[in-house]
């Protein structure tokens, strides 16, 4: 078992005559600019909630993420139209499902979209029950976010039965570690308000971070034909939250609602993006020196000592630089990302209650972040094995 | 990131976990749409806000729908009263009480009802718990000016889900469900498979056992969603919905007088040691008793503070039964509330049916009382309905009553307490109560402190109709019954400088 990218094709049965994959060299591309839709959006609605405030459906966040699902959701079908209907060539290439035939990621997009449909209905009957977004976390929004999450997944997918395919593009698996990096990103976006910077001193902060970067670097790194896959995917990953972050302040906004306490005059942006591209490069590299080849066990016990290792102290240090004066800037954010309803306070700049990590804890997250990169290599395994 | 609670705000009660029944009654989503009004804020039963008068030259009518949870959207409607010939343009604001204007957001136009020239609609946004002004401002030729009506913001309000939404939302979780499991399935099966590669009986047993693993994970996660849904609608249900401060009422029995003592203990530890309160024409707290179910006897007293959180009234000479307290205050921060509790109220001891000479505590000059018995006959006018039939719930109406004396003729009011009138709604269950005037259902004290805050100290006697000169043979109400049914309103106002109190019957018909 090696994290090496797989070695060649010709370990392969020959391929078909007729290629057996999307055939449309747009709709891959396609599919991943739709998930990078969903990935703006999501960061667009959340400066929009924290600066303007007033929520409707037809806010541009919300356009951008639904024209994300929905051109996702469309293009999977079509997917499935074409193998079912016009052309049965395809089905070789694809699973059978209800009658129906498609590429295995194509029905997890179709999936996903079904699960963004069914939240739309659902969150707003939420909204006359219990307020209008109460809380971020709450189950019509969890719903959405397995949605998109899907949707991203299912892209990933045809892009690993594309990247995986003997003859396949050059472009495959560099839009294959793209969108890992894209999931990687909105799977971490999700727990946004435990990631906020003054609580990055927390057990429970660096436990979320310890459950969700290995498991995705490493089945990145394992199921990649790319050299630097997994810095390729996180790098990516936190150049488009950088842009986030400094394109959102460009533009003028006020808040809509009130309390105001915090009266913004521009586009609140996400804080500087977490420096998960460090354990990125580290994992990369022992890809590169380290042949644990058959010896996953062992692999994961060094891919989860050497993320905390790196990790924790770059972002425990890298969290008090971004509480002091110096980060109040327009590169690094500081202080500016707090919203409008937010009462100004010494609290902006000081660690949360709870902040502070005992040698026990640390232990802890090292074991999570084993056990998590163990699943990721276990997960990677098998992408690296999809053929249809 | 949210400025601590104040004692102004409202209060959570924490519960005990739900029972297992309980879970079994979410997991029924498939109810009749229900929505259920509870326990209201200012007034019982009625939350609908309804103001008249000036923004600064323009007669206005505000009608607020309060948001039934909050964070949620309230509507306003504002009635010009008079017709204008030039446009006139109308703004809404909300102010939260504590960041006041300097941080209200920009206003919102109220626009224009196709088919209603005079009437203009909003939402109104209420995002925290507590309690709002809302600014109404008219702008036309004759100038621009500006009515404030307190609002409160509270959750009142449970929601079950429709039939069809449900229908509709169970189909597709089955779908999501049964699909995520094939998913699983095909992709042990399938997704690892060469093309043209026939299916081994190696993946049909991988498919199995990949259907059956995420068929018992997914039902877990479902289930475990299911009790993560619970838990926060227990929160909501239990710790956010306004529920109104509990109120001790207890009968002592001296020689000469018989003493309500009214307390309103502390909720939790967060509560102050000390009510703090502001008058409402003058009185600290406005309490209705009304005996049940006869419904024969009323008094409208104003008890007077002898405790951090106590307060003491004489008992008028009223028969003796069990009577319905309904004590209306309003909290430093403006928010309104109406304490409900009971009290059996003893016969009177043969002393204290005479006028004691110097009673103990003293009555408020204020105070006033109503036995149908006996009022009736004594009384130097009363009051006539004249607002036409049928009367409807969830309309925009006026109760207009006219002022005649003994042989049928029209007599002047006087003012009571600052207004013309005042009168105590009661549906006959008990579910609904309000205490209203002719400027609508909103607390003065609470109006008078929002303008304060916002610099424009309220005119009282011009905001309360009150005139130099003879007062009128007609006192209007505005009001929205908020259901269909049978009403008794105890009207009150004063006729040669005696207070006259009427009570009327009504029966409002439900919405056209």
């Amino acid at each position: 078992m090696s994290l090496a990218p797989p070695s060649s094709s010709a370990a392969w049965p020959a391929t078909p005559s007729r290629p057996h994959s999307t055939s449309q060299y747009w709709v891959l591309p396609t599919l991943a600019v739709a998930t990078l839709l969903v990935a703006i959006g999501g960061g667009w609605d959340v400066s929009w909630h924290i600066t303007i405030g007033r929520d409707t459906f037809w806010t541009p966040a919300h356009m951008c993420i639904y024209l994300g699902g929905a051109t996702g959701g469309l293009l999977a079908g079509w997917l499935a139209i074409r193998a079912t209907f016009l052309e049965p060539a395809e089905r070789e290439g694809g699973v059978s499902l209800w009658g129906g035939y498609a590429p295995f990621g194509a029905w997890i997009c179709i999936w996903g979209a079904t699960a963004m449909l069914t939240s739309a209905p659902f969150d707003n009957w939420w909204h006359n029950a219990y307020g209008l977004d109460v809380k971020i976390i709450s189950p019509p929004h969890v719903l959405l976010f397995l949605g998109t999450l899907t949707l991203r997944i299912g892209t990933w997918v045809l892009l690993l039965r594309e990247q995986n395919r003997p003859s396949s593009p050059r472009s495959a698996p560099w839009l294959y570690s793209w969108v890992g990096g894209l999931l990687l990103g909105g799977t971490l976006w999700l727990f946004m308000s435990e990631s906020w910077p003054t609580r990055q001193h927390t057990f429970k902060y660096f436990n979320i971070v310890a459950i969700i970067a290995p498991f995705f670097l490493a089945a990145i790194g394992r199921s990649t034909k790319l050299r630097w896959a997994c810095t390729f995917a996180a790098g990516t990953d936190m150049l488009l939250h950088c842009a986030i972050t400094w394109i959102l302040p460009l533009f003028p906004a006020s808040p809509h609602l009130g309390p105001i306490y915090n009266p913004v005059t521009h586009m609140v942006p996400p804080a500087f993006p977490q420096w998960i591209i460090l354990p990125a490069i580290a994992f990369d590299l022992v890809r590169h020196k380290l042949p644990f080849d058959r010896q996953r066990l062992v692999l994961s016990l060094v891919l989860g000592l050497v993320f905390c290792a790196i990790f924790i102290p770059a972002q425990w240090w890298f969290a008090i630089f971004q509480l002091s004066p110096s980060a109040d800037n327009w590169f690094f954010v500081g202080g500016r990302i707090w919203p409008y309803s937010s009462y100004p306070g010494d609290y902006w700049h000081e660690f949360a209650q709870g902040s502070g990590l005992g040698a026990l804890q640390i232990v802890r997250l090292g074991v999570t972040a084993m056990f998590t990169a163990f699943l990721g290599l276990y997960f990677g395994s098998f992408m690296s094995r999809v053929r249809r | 990131m949210s400025p601590p609670r104040t004692s102004a705000e409202p209060k959570r009660k924490r519960r005990p976990a739900a029972s297992f029944a309980s879970l079994l009654r979410r997991i029924a989503l498939l109810t009749i749409a229900l929505i259920a009004p509870t326990l209201c804020q200012a007034h019982i039963g009625s939350p609908a806000v309804v103001y008249d008068g000036m923004a600064g030259p323009y007669a206005v009518r505000i009608i607020v729908l309060p948001a039934p949870v909050i964070p949620g959207r309230a509507e306003i409607n504002v009635r010009l009263l008079q017709p204008s010939t030039s446009p006139v343009t109308v703004t809404v604001l909300p102010v939260n009480w504590r960041a006041g204007l300097k941080g209200a957001p920009p206003p919102d136009d109220a626009l224009p009802v196709p088919g209603e020239p005079s009437l203009r609609h909003a939402e109104l946004w209420l995002m925290r718990p507590g309690s709002y002004s809302v600014h109404v401002t008219v702008s036309g030729s004759q100038g621009s000016g500006v009515a404030i009506v307190p609002v409160v913001a509270v959750a009142t309000q449970t929601l079950a889900m429709s039939h069809s939404l449900g229908g509709l939302l169970a189909a597709l979780g089955s779908l999501l469900f049964v699909g995520v499991v094939a998913l699983f399935a095909i992709g042990a099966r399938d997704s690892t498979r060469e093309p043209s590669v026939p299916i081994a009986p190696a993946n049909r047993r991988n498919a199995w056992i990949a259907g059956i693993a995420s068929t018992a994970v997914f039902a877990l996660i479902v289930f475990g969603g299911k009790r993560w849904w619970d838990q926060l609608d227990r929160d909501y249900r239990y710790n956010q919905i306004y529920r109104a401060a509990h109120l001790d009422a207890s009968i002592e029995q001296t020689s000469t007088q018989r003493i309500l003592h009214l307390k309103v203990p502390r909720q939790d530890d967060d509560s102050p040691e000390k009510l703090r309160l502001i008058p409402d024409h003058g009185k600290l707290i406005h309490l209705y008793l009304i005996r049940e179910p006869q419904l024969d006897a009323l008094a409208h007293i104003h008890p007077q503070r002898v405790g951090p959180r106590a307060f003491d009234v004489v008992v008028p000479p009223l028969p003796e039964g069990t009577y319905r307290l309904y004590a209306d205050l309003t909290n430093e921060t403006g928010f309104a509330a109406t304490l409900t509790t009971t009290v059996k109220v003893p016969a009177a001891a043969a002393e204290s049916k005479v006028e004691a000479a110097s009673p103990p505590l003293k009555s408020d000059p204020d105070d006033s009382y109503y036995l149908s018995a006996i009022s009736d006959a004594s009384a130097p006018a009363h009051l006539e309905l004249r607002t036409p039939s049928p009367i409807r719930a969830n309309a925009d109406l006026l109760l207009t009553f006219a002022v005649k004396d003994s042989t049928g003729h029209d007599v002047h009011a006087e003012p009571y307490m600052g207004m013309y009138g005042h009168a105590a709604v009661r549906r006959s269950d008990g579910s609904v109560f309000a205490h209203i005037h002719p400027t609508g259902t909103i607390s003065m004290a609470a109006q008078s402190f929002f303008a304060a805050q916002a610099g424009q100290p309220m005119d009282h006697a011009h905001m309360h109709y009150v005139s130099s000169g003879p007062g009128p043979t007609e006192i209007s109400f505005p009001y929205l019954f908020p259901q269909p049914g049978h009403y008794r309103i105890w009207v009150q106002t004063k006729v040669s400088g005696q207070v006259v109190t009427t009570p009327v019957d009504i029966t409002v018909a439900p919405s056209s």
